[in-house]
């Protein structure tokens, strides 16, 4: 999936905060569990900026530990603010969510019911 | 930068364009960002994440889909390091900054420098200006200006006169330049002037109206005007002179009231003083006045009181300037020591102080002198003759010996009925004994005396101080005495000014004498002979038996003393063989003149004895 930058920007942080709501996860793990959930084009180019912006607003607890024998790499959790954050993002994002979609179901029904009176319509005149 | 051991393990890891872009990574942040810990943290992140990347065989377009754009991001979260140029730039300034110091320095050493010359100093009496010129240097920008080497003013930059109004005389003034600059050498020219001030009158005496009517306090306030209005760019300036001649003797003080005289100047007297000062007998003084502020106009006026420091205690400056007090003072000599220089109005240098007659009473006043002696005389034809006292140095003792030196003043007053001669001469002789620096009025006396025709019926009025008690007058003939006022023995006077006032009569004699202390009749008699028809004696010179002579013409004798031997005086008469004894009479010339036992006769003696046997009178 394609996502626009700008629309997607505030959303992208707030699935990666929620990736790290519960538990460590590094940079490379949380990549593949964006792609995972259809964020496609997602990579490590789009993560690590925005690591390094949460990272410096205090919203990341982080460790760095190595594992099967490989270079240490570096953990994110969310913090206590974190945590934070991420509810005000889920709040807003539920009614944003609530909003979009009532919109776009209300203008597919008036499209529909559009489209059904002008055949009823026509029925009718060329019974007439 | 130095990459630490994991990211260079990292890095070495890896390949391809994985490598470059961890090169240009690594380039890019160690030339634009600083700490080494904060750098290879952030390294460690992208080397990681690229070897993982690399080791799942992903592209880097994949990883970092916009690797210029990563690299940026990395270095705005690091500390940014100082760019290169700037560093160069501040070098270069400073090394242009101390190029310059160097410069100034080395000119400011090398430079020749350039005199502040003054060329031209001149004075302007009319104006009082002093006033400059230079030769245009621009250092030529601060002056000082000194007359007789005191600083009067400095001037600034644009200035090159000032007002400064100078005493008569010849003054030195000195312009200087203090040459504000580097180069600059200060540089200063003097010129010598003299001040004469024209004067629109010779230095004559000014005596002018005695406002206050008497001598006492006269008020000067009519000046000759030696600098009529100097009109300048300060206003009006103008000065007085004041010139007093020897042709008056008189000891004063002068003070000058006005407070905004600046300068009371008086020639052989500190210059500026603001305070009383001392004249001297027969010395000129001259003095100016002029405002403080040249601004100002002003009329001055001086008060000048003859001041009675002779008197007998110490307190010299309460007695000055006391206008109004002209009671007849005893003299006092001042006290000094004898192995001291004597002050300038010592009796020894014959100057004394004096005060006259109650002024108020005897106004207006003509100064004349004549052979050291001064002569005040009144409109009411009433003389008061001054003359010097002598001075006796009787004692030659050291300083802490009680005395030291014995002063006789001696004050007479003529009277003079308006005929120009004196009719009455009033004198009084004061002892003084300095002791200690202390003056003290020992004993005296005075004695009134015709001194020529006083016409029957003249009133003359006397004046007393304290201590001049036992004032009476005889006439052997008319029997008039006087004794002190209300009194008719020895009874102290106690107030200065009491007046006791009769009518003269031809041939009458007055006799007042001082006594101090109760009972204690002076060193010597009160006595006076007015002609040689009288014989006066003394019985308390005489002891034991004295026998006198009397002379042709002499028609009274007159006893004083008597009243300390009334007991014991006894006048024997034996001309025509009859020996006459008085015992325990008061006065002698009473029991001559009442009992009409007058010796009129001539070529006989008169023997007096005092004691315990009678005086004898032998003719």
């Amino acid at each position: 999936m394609t996502t626009d930058s700008q629309m997607s920007k505030g959303v992208l942080e707030g699935c990666v905060m929620r990736l790290l709501k519960d538990d460590y996860r590094y940079s490379g793990e949380i990549v593949a569990l964006m792609r995972a959930n259809g964020f496609g084009d997602f990579s490590e180019g789009t993560l690590y900026p925005l690591l390094l912006r949460l990272e410096k607003a205090g919203y990341f607890d982080t460790l760095r530990q190595a594992t099967n024998n490989s270079p240490p790499k570096k953990y994110y959790k969310l913090s206590a603010a974190g945590r934070e954050r991420l509810e005000n993002f889920e709040s807003m994002w539920r009614d944003l969510v609530l909003s979009v979609n009532n919109i776009l179901n209300t203008s597919g029904r008036r499209e529909d019911s559009r489209t059904d009176d002008n055949d009823t319509g026509g029925t009718d005149s060329d019974e007439t | 930068m130095k990459l630490d051991s994991q990211n260079r393990q990292l890095y070495d890891g890896l390949k391809g364009e994985y490598k470059t872009f961890a090169r240009k990574m690594k380039r890019t942040i160690s030339a634009k960002c600083k700490g080494d810990n904060e750098i290879n943290d952030k390294l460690n992140d992208i080397f990681g994440i690229l070897a993982d990347a690399q080791a799942d065989g992903r592209p880097l377009n994949d990883v970092f889909p916009e690797a210029d754009k990563t690299i940026r991001v990395t270095c705005a979260y690091l500390p940014a390091k100082i760019i290169p140029y700037k560093g160069l730039a501040a070098a270069v300034l400073c090394t242009a900054a101390i190029c310059a110091g160097m410069g100034t320095l080395i000119w400011h050493y090398t430079a020749p420098r350039v005199p502040c010359n003054i060329t031209g100093v001149n004075y302007n009496e009319a104006t009082g200006e002093i006033r400059w010129t230079t030769a245009g240097n621009e250092y030529d920008a601060q002056f000082e200006i000194f007359v007789d080497g005191d600083r009067q003013a400095t001037a600034g930059p644009s200035l090159r006169s000032i007002s400064l109004f100078l005493e008569e005389g010849q003054h030195e003034i000195t312009v200087a330049s203090t040459g504000k600059g580097l180069y600059s050498a200060t540089a200063e020219k003097t010129v010598s002037v003299y001040i004469g001030y024209p004067r629109t009158e010779g230095g004559i005496a000014q005596f002018l109206s005695d406002s206050s009517g008497g001598i006492m306090d006269e008020k000067y306030d009519e000046f000759l005007r030696i600098e009529p209005n100097r009109d300048n760019a300060q206003g009006s300036h103008a000065a007085y002179k004041v010139v007093f001649t020897p042709e008056v003797t008189f000891y004063g003080k002068i003070q000058p009231e006005q407070c905004t005289i600046e300068r009371f100047c008086v020639n052989g007297l500190p210059r500026n003083f603001s305070e009383t000062t001392e004249f001297m007998a027969d010395v000129s003084y001259e003095f100016y006045l002029r405002p403080e502020d040249p601004a100002t106009s002003f009329e001055p006026v001086l008060n000048i009181g003859i001041a009675s420091i002779f008197c007998l205690d110490e307190d010299d400056a309460a007695a000055a300037m006391e206008s109004g007090k002209a009671y007849m003072r005893l003299f006092g000599a001042s006290p000094f020591r004898k192995n001291k220089t004597p002050q300038p109005y010592s009796a020894s240098e014959g100057q004394f102080r004096f005060s006259s007659f109650n002024r108020a009473e005897l106004p207006g006043v003509v100064h004349s002198a004549a052979d050291g002696q001064a002569l005040y005389e009144y409109t009411d034809n009433f003389c008061t003759y001054f003359r010097s006292g002598k001075y006796e140095d009787i004692t030659l003792s050291d300083d802490t010996s009680t005395a030291y030196a014995v002063y006789y003043d001696t004050f007479i007053m003529a009277y003079n009925a308006g005929d120009g001669a004196n009719k009455l001469t009033v004198e009084k002789t004061t002892e003084y004994i300095a002791e200690n620096s202390m003056t003290q009025l020992k004993e005296g006396y005075t004695k009134i005396l015709p001194a020529g025709d006083i016409a029957e019926g003249s009133e003359v009025t006397l004046y007393f101080e304290d201590g001049d008690t036992n004032i009476y007058a005889s006439d052997a003939v008319l029997d008039i005495r006087l004794y002190s006022p209300n009194t008719h023995s020895y009874q102290k006077l106690n107030t200065s000014g009491d007046t006791v006032t009769f009518t003269y009569k031809t041939d009458m004699e007055l006799v007042i004498c001082n006594q101090y202390g109760s009972g204690y009749f002076k060193r010597d008699f009160c006595y006076s002979v007015e002609s040689e028809d009288d014989l006066v004696i003394d019985a308390r010179q005489i002891t034991g038996t004295q026998t006198i002579t009397l002379k042709p013409g002499m028609t009274h004798v007159i006893i004083w003393g008597s009243q300390y031997y009334s007991d014991n005086i006894y006048l024997i008469c034996d001309d025509s063989g009859e020996k006459i004894e008085y015992k325990g009479l008061e006065r002698a010339y009473h029991f001559i003149s009442t009992d009409g036992y007058l010796i009129n006769k001539t070529d006989h003696d008169i023997t007096v004895t005092v004691q315990s046997f009678p005086i004898i009178i032998e003719h």
